[in-house]
């Protein structure tokens, strides 16, 4: 570079060949191999990768929260000029805050639950020299006020678990940048939060991106690293596989992973197709049959509950909907929104305080559960977290096995041959069945509930946020699975998620939910090309899109 | 919060290895747990044939040898009527194991129903049986177990129904926390939304699972009730004098505390290493069924 001198003045950050390796019981691990990157103020680095890629004990070794049988080398760690290799947790502290800021995914964890949220941020001030409690509390409503928070003065005083996630989530950035660092360190900040917040909190990171804060952003999703980055480093198994300006590693990504990564963001351009096969691969499909009797019809449910506060509350109100043979209908909306009490009341779980529903055309709700059940094998769920609603003592076959119907199966040997054959349908092989779900990973799980809520041949599966835990390589071969499973058994589904670019990828109709109430229920096509309501239209303004490139 | 959270059931916190390495985790097996598994077989030979290792009669009297300090010929003294203590630790092994298991049993039995009728009878049998705990609880278990030995007069039987009755209450409200736990998982609703029958969740998910972080528990009982027997028979109230139960001993050696210790300090050890034998053993088996082996 030819003007050397001067860009060199304001690098904030400097990392060559950063490795990190943890002590375990026999010898040394290396987690993160040859990390290298410069940061500049005012500008955005993101460090993109999937579970177990390392990128969270990167971003914690350059704070020096590595942990305990960490290692750290590097050639070079420089911060503002100065080498901060080998400082000691008490060089550190006076580092972290004052002039690096780091915010965690969780603000119900990382902050403390019996202090006012204002008494932790003041904390920080304190702690870096801030003597005056006055001049302290005004800048905690000062900072509040910043991050977007309504009525500072009031929420300074009240604890974590009285604010919202968004709020809490600001919160922390506020406390974060309460010292105004030159670097601010945000490992998945929205991971946790509703799309709408989410677009608040990255408008908040690019303020003080603009302001000249340099940021170093670590996130799974690329569509949330692609409004703030400058430059991505994409991580896999500990190791950079690319490295380069984000509109390229977007537009034009040279690395395999980068190009999986991106194929498996599902949206509007992956309807029919798959999304690990590669581009452009199409999925088979057959047409739901809309003209028959729907397999599930839900009229004007209602449901509601008592709150710790002693106040009833709707939580599903006046929501009707119809489901048809081998069609899925999504139901997207923020928490809160009522929508997996909606699955509940149409898996006969809870009954409706008033409104019914009718399962292939028999009365459904509000009968007896000793005639509903004979009929509930024609209808399964599958929930988010898979291994809570496994017995922890089970092994995979047991858990399959005891779905099966005691009636078409009799025998032992006839109940293994058919959890194999289940396995088979949802892409695993046998070495998985003795082994306890604990064992498996995240999408091997997710596969095992699967292949649970096929075993008593429904006619509808409810999947009930099934993919938001998984990461998107995973996500991408779990509904790529799903969608072939609904091609080949004729299954409906009705598919609940808060992530519009899954409901999109995957539904024939849409519902709309939010507290409880319907927004919006159509196609697919008008919900998401032809909004009618003021909601689904910031709902989908909100959604972070990756620029998609065209497709070949 | 709507009622569709899923409340957590309690779980192990490490992954454990697969089910089929059993063997693997048994060869891990800690020297603590080695030691006291040596000392529990030992301990259940005397118990079910105790002629084998000392074959003797423990009620031979001999005077002439009476209140013999721990010698070759005696290795653990003689008490008032010369009648050798080893011979007699080892004749009382199986009262007071079975006083032991016995008390611990019957407290599982009464703990497993009132446990499970709190967590899943609704809000009054809760109410009822958690309240009824708690009075029961505002007496000590040796207030309750003399009660029952007060009206049916002492043997190992009424021991066992006493301590047995004694200590149910702690383990019914164990039982109950975990029931309620386990009863909102995700696996028992898993079970009701595929059509299984009340009582299938209850025999396959609820009680095995509501159980299962209790195991340790009980047999920590187990050496819990082996000491509550003797702090019985050590007030007059266990087993009748010339037997040789463990807490008998302790009774009868009081008397000569200040002359002959090891009528004292000897039976005393014996109930200690086989409480903390139990404990050891109980406590590994606990984590060997959880998966954590360390």
């Amino acid at each position: 570079m030819s003007t050397q001198v001067s860009v060199e003045s304001d690098v904030v950050f400097d990392v060559r060949h950063l490795r990190v390796g943890f002590d375990i019981a026999r010898g040394h691990r290396q987690i993160v191999s040859g990390v290298s990157f410069e940061l500049r103020a005012g500008s955005c680095i993101a460090i993109v990768g999937e579970s177990g890629s390392g990128k969270s004990v990167t971003a914690r070794s350059l704070v020096g929260l590595t942990g305990r049988g960490g290692r750290v080398d590097a050639d070079r760690i420089e911060f503002a000029g100065r080498d901060i290799r080998g400082l000691t947790q008490r060089q550190w502290r006076s580092v972290r805050g004052r002039d690096i800021g780091f915010i965690l995914q969780d603000a119900l964890v990382s902050l403390d639950p019996l202090r006012p949220v204002g008494a932790e941020i003041a904390e920080a001030l304190r702690l870096h020299g801030w003597n005056g409690a006055r001049a302290r509390a005004q800048k905690v409503e000062e900072l509040l006020a910043d991050v977007g928070v309504p009525a500072p003065a009031l929420r300074a005083r009240q604890r974590p678990d009285e604010l919202s996630g968004g709020l809490r989530q600001r919160a922390l950035i506020a406390s974060a940048i309460a010292l105004d660092p030159r670097l601010v360190i945000a490992d998945e900040p929205t991971t946790a939060l509703d799309v709408t917040v989410q677009a608040q909190v990255l408008e908040l990171l690019e303020r003080r991106k603009r302001a000249g804060t340099a940021l170093i952003l670590i996130s799974h999703d690329l569509s949330v690293v692609s409004r703030l980055a400058d430059e991505i480093i994409v991580m896999t198994g500990g190791e950079v596989v690319e490295q380069g300006p984000a509109a390229h590693i977007l537009g034009a990504p040279s690395h395999p992973y980068t190009q999986a990564l991106l194929d498996a963001i599902p949206g509007e351009h992956t309807r029919g197709m798959s999304l690990t096969g590669g581009r452009g691969v199409t999925l088979p499909r057959l047409a739901p049959v809309i003209e028959r009797e729907p397999i599930v019809h839900a009229a004007r449910l209602v449901k509601s509950f008592v709150g710790p506060d002693r106040v009833r509350r709707r939580v599903v109100d006046d929501i009707s909907f119809d489901l048809y043979a081998g069609e899925t209908l999504g139901i997207v909306g923020e928490s809160g929104s009522g929508k997996s009490t909606t699955a509940r009341l149409v898996l006969a779980l809870d009954d409706p305080d008033s409104g019914e529903v009718v399962l292939g055309g028999e009365p459904w709700s509000g009968v007896s559960e000793s005639r509903r059940r004979a009929r509930r094998r024609s209808i399964s769920v599958v929930y988010q977290d898979p291994l809570s609603s496994f017995d922890p003592r089970w092994s995979v076959e047991r858990t399959i096995a005891d779905s099966l119907s005691d009636v078409l199966y009799r025998t032992r040997a006839s109940r293994r041959a058919h959890v194999r054959v289940l396995l088979d349908q949802v892409g695993l092989d046998e070495s998985v069945l003795l082994r306890n779900p604990l064992t498996l990973s995240g999408g091997q799980r997710q596969r095992v509930a699967i292949a649970r809520a096929l075993a008593p041949e429904p006619s509808v599966i409810v999947l009930d946020e099934a993919v938001s835990a998984l990461d998107v390589t995973i996500q991408a071969q779990v509904l790529d699975l799903l969608s072939d499973l609904q091609a080949r058994l004729g299954v409906s589904y009705l598919f609940i998620s808060h992530d519009l670019g899954v409901i999109h990828h995957m539904s024939d109709r849409v519902l709309v939910m939010k507290d409880g109430k319907r927004v919006e229920f159509g196609t697919a096509d008008d919900i998401f090309s032809n909004p009618q309501e003021p909601y689904t239209r910031e709902l989908l303004a909100s959604l972070p899109r990756v620029p998609v490139p065209v497709r070949v | 919060m709507t009622a569709s959270t899923l409340v957590s059931a309690p779980r192990p916190t490490r992954p454990s290895a697969p089910i089929g390495s059993l063997r693997a985790r048994l060869r891990n097996f800690p020297l603590a747990a080695a030691v006291a598994a040596v000392v529990l077989v030992f301990v259940i030979v005397a118990a079910v044939w105790p002629d084998l290792l000392a074959p003797g009669s423990p009620f031979a009297i001999n005077l002439s040898a009476a209140l013999q300090p721990p010698s070759p010929a005696h290795i653990l003294g003689t008490d008032e009527s010369g009648r050798d203590l080893y011979t007699r630790i080892i004749h009382g092994t199986g009262q007071s194991l079975l006083i032991g298991l016995g008390a611990t049993a019957v407290a599982f039995v009464v703990a497993l129903l009132l446990g499970v009728a709190a967590g899943l009878g609704g809000r009054v049998a809760d109410a009822i049986i958690s309240r009824a705990l708690d009075v029961f609880f505002a007496f000590p278990v040796l207030l309750v177990a003399l009660l029952v030995v007060a009206i049916y007069g002492p043997s190992v039987t009424t021991q066992i129904l006493a301590i047995g009755i004694g200590t149910a209450p702690g383990y019914a409200r164990m039982i109950r926390g975990q029931v309620l736990a386990v009863r909102n998982s995700g696996y028992v609703e898993s079970g009701r939304a595929v059509g299984h029958r009340y009582g299938r969740i209850l025999r396959q998910h609820i009680v095995p699972n509501a159980l299962r972080p209790l195991v340790g528990v009980f047999t920590l009982g187990i050496g819990q009730s082996i000491v509550w027997a003797a702090g019985l028979a050590f007030l007059g109230l266990g087993v009748a004098p010339p037997s040789p139960e463990w807490g008998a001993l302790l009774d009868a050696g009081r008397a000569f505390i200040t002359t002959a210790w090891w009528l004292e300090v000897i039976p005393g050890i014996a109930i200690i290493v086989v409480a903390l034998s139990v404990t050891t053993v109980g406590r590994y088996a606990q984590q060997l069924l959880e998966g954590a082996t360390d």
